[in-house]
């Protein structure tokens, strides 16, 4: 019984439900009459079925005014009218059958076995259907799953640390990714960067990327004298590639060691298009291995060896910004087959212009903003189209700058208390207390009130953002770099708009959206840019300094 | 049962026993004199084209449900004739229609 296709047979004629009903349960079929189209309705919300029969001409309303309402409820429930019309209106009346793509007809005059046939037909294809619209779900909910991991697994987007920065992008093609990255600080001057691109995209690639971005971890404890071995460290991956995903994945990959105290580097290329280093000053840009060393990709070859002399040493200076990319970046495309890629020259110019731009905006200007800059600028060419994973990783020195205070704010509410209060310190210290209140009120409401409560929890758990505090004549600018939703309008709003709305918030307090009002309110303007999924708002707050603070920024 | 009706039955409701082919026959043959009264009743009123249609359309329905092919098509060029020169013009062959509800009727 569980087995048998079940229709449903609307008809407000007791003759045709009866004799349907007869003939269809005959063939096995469990039949459900109405006898008004609002009687089927009740029952299509009420039950699940495999097709319904309906009449065409009923008193009412017609069949197909009821099967748009069918539609309401399932998008995809075959249809069969069974009509004597066909004698009367021909192609009329094919034409609004067809109008619905799981519309079918049977003329009441045609052998009952056409019905029969026509019905197993339909339900089949429908049960086709709903199995691959399930899988997609599974597959799409499996595919989401694998995303959280991947992102999981990378490091923070930002991080802001005594003598460097970095800041980075992760774009995959589809969901997951075969692009991976990691920064693990060794010491509190030095740094190990491994940057990857499996072959290929997609499922394969990424669950290869998955893989080796868990195997990458166990570096993330080595000594400054094993980090520097980034030969080794390459030697080391190649052999987990070659041992487990021999004939499923190879990675092209740059290892990296910084010293950002000695301004001194290794580096080590195996097939990646490796690292673009441009002066903050002048956007121009410098070859970080001059003369061509390098390596095979990981994993390709079982015999390769991976060999102290082909790495490269490379100096770090004041103003270099290290710009790491995955080469998905040159496939992308204005059009959807990815025949008008990106002209590599023009990626060139780009990341010279985000450089430059970064720098015209002094240290609030950090690095945050590079890659998605980059990918902003593209955008606005016409270049919107991936085909390939893109991910960018940006690092550089901190420029020793004190009329800047820089700080990283992880989105837990104690840590961004203890944020606030250290920005707060910092203004104090050369405006007064009141600006220190002021300055302490303002960020908490923002990143607490605003960016927080637009943050999934994930993002509540994991998200990162950075503070710029920074000097100005006749006060002090918050800048506020975030990847939360974006709320331009409240720039534009008036004061006396935000106090409006404050008194009748602060009449339901249970309401969220104060904070925006208090930001407004405090700030004496506000201005909002965002870049691709990047948001940077600046606050000036106009004070007098107490003169504590060293030399102010023009 | 009209013979016709029952040879139709029998083959296009292979494997319903005879008590059930009887149950719809006979409702066959209920509705169909209840539509034809209904239909006269209009005619005699000079009731709109649309009216008289709709209870004609069904009782053509009908017809086809169980294969009568006769009554289809008696009903069929009465609903041609009125459609095109008004209810008189299906004078002539209202009594077709009369004969085969008549006929329908004797077989139950």
């Amino acid at each position: 019984m569980a087995d048998k296709l079940k229709v449903l047979v609307l008809d407000d004629e007791r003759l045709v439900r009866f004799t349907i009903s007869a003939y269809l349960k005959g063939a096995d079929f469990s039949v459900t009459t109405a006898e008004t189209p609002s009687e089927a309705i009740a029952c299509v919300r009420r039950e699940r079925f495999h097709a319904i029969v309906s009449d065409v001409m009923m008193g009412d309303m017609d069949g197909f005014m009821f099967r748009s309402l069918v539609r309401e409820i399932d998008e995809t429930i075959p249809v069969v009218f069974l009509t004597s019309m066909m004698n009367d209106v021909g192609n009329a009346f094919m034409e609004r059958v067809t109008e619905d793509v799981h519309s079918y007809y049977v003329a009441k005059s045609a052998p009952r076995s056409v019905l029969v046939g026509k019905l197993r037909q339909v339900v089949k294809a429908y049960i086709a259907e709903l199995n691959v619209r399930s899988m997609e779900r599974h597959l799409a909910k499996d595919l989401a799953l694998a995303s959280f991991v991947q992102k999981a697994m990378l490091p923070q987007w930002v991080h802001v640390d005594r003598r460097y920065s970095y800041t980075s992008c992760f774009t995959p093609y589809r969901e997951v990714s075969g692009d991976l990255y990691e920064w693990f600080p060794v010491s509190e001057d030095t740094a190990l960067f491994i940057g990857g691109d499996i072959a290929g995209h997609g499922t394969t690639a990424s669950l290869a990327m998955t893989a080796v971005q868990a195997f990458l971890k166990q570096f993330s404890s080595l000594d400054e004298k094993r980090a520097r071995r980034v030969d080794r460290i390459a030697q080391s991956i190649h052999s987990f590639l070659h041992s487990n995903l021999r004939d499923v994945a190879y990675m092209v990959a740059t290892i990296v060691y910084f010293d950002f105290k000695n301004r001194e580097g290794l580096y080590l290329n195996c097939g990646n298009p490796g690292i673009m280093v441009v002066s903050r000053a002048t956007g121009e840009q410098r070859e970080i291995n001059p003369g061509n060393l390098g390596a095979l990709p990981l994993g390709l070859f079982g015999e390769a060896q991976y060999r102290e002399e082909d790495v490269a040493p490379f100096r770090i200076e004041d103003d270099d910004v290290f710009v790491s990319m995955s080469d998905g970046i040159y496939d992308v495309s204005s059009d959807r087959d990815g025949l008008d890629a990106v002209p590599r020259d023009i990626v060139g110019e780009i990341i010279s212009l985000a450089v430059r731009q970064t720098e015209a905006e002094g240290r609030t200007g950090l690095f945050a903003a590079i890659p998605h800059r980059i990918m902003s600028a593209l955008a606005d060419m016409g270049y919107v189209h991936r085909q390939d994973d893109v991910s960018f990783f940006v690092v550089g020195a901190n420029p020793a700058d004190e009329s800047c205070f820089l700080l990283e704010v992880k989105m837990r509410p104690e840590l961004i208390d203890e944020s606030c209060r250290k920005a707060a310190v910092w203004v104090a210290s050369r405006y007064g207390e009141e600006a220190g209140v002021k300055a302490d009120l303002l960020l908490n409401e923002h990143l607490m009130n605003i960016y927080r409560h637009g943050l999934d929890d994930f993002g509540r758990q994991h998200e990162v953002s950075v503070l710029a505090l920074d000097l100005a004549p006749d006060g002090f600018d918050v800048t506020v770099w975030d990847r939360g939703a974006t709320w331009k309008d409240v720039a534009s709003e008036t004061e006396s708009e935000a106090d409006a709305r404050l008194e009748a918030q602060n009449a339901n307090l249970a309401a969220g959206g104060r904070g925006r009002c208090i930001v407004r309110k405090i700030a004496d303007s506000i201005s909002v840019e965002r870049f691709m999924n990047l948001n940077k708002t600046v606050f000036r707050v106009k004070c007098a300094s107490n003169g504590a603070g060293k030399e102010v920024r023009k | 049962m009209k013979e016709s009706v029952r040879q139709w039955l029998g083959e296009q409701m292979a494997g319903l026993d005879d008590a059930t082919l009887g149950d719809i026959y006979s409702e066959y043959a209920e509705t169909a004199g209840k539509l034809y009264a209904e239909l006269s009743e209009k005619r005699a009123a000079g009731a709109s084209f649309d009216d008289v249609d709709r209870v004609a359309h069904t009782l053509k329905g009908n017809a086809l449900m169980v294969g009568d092919q006769a009554l289809f098509e008696a009903v069929q060029a009465w609903r041609g004739a009125i459609r095109e020169g008004g209810l008189a013009a299906g004078d002539p062959l209202w009594d077709a229609i009369g004969t085969e509800v008549a006929a329908i009727r004797a077989g139950e």
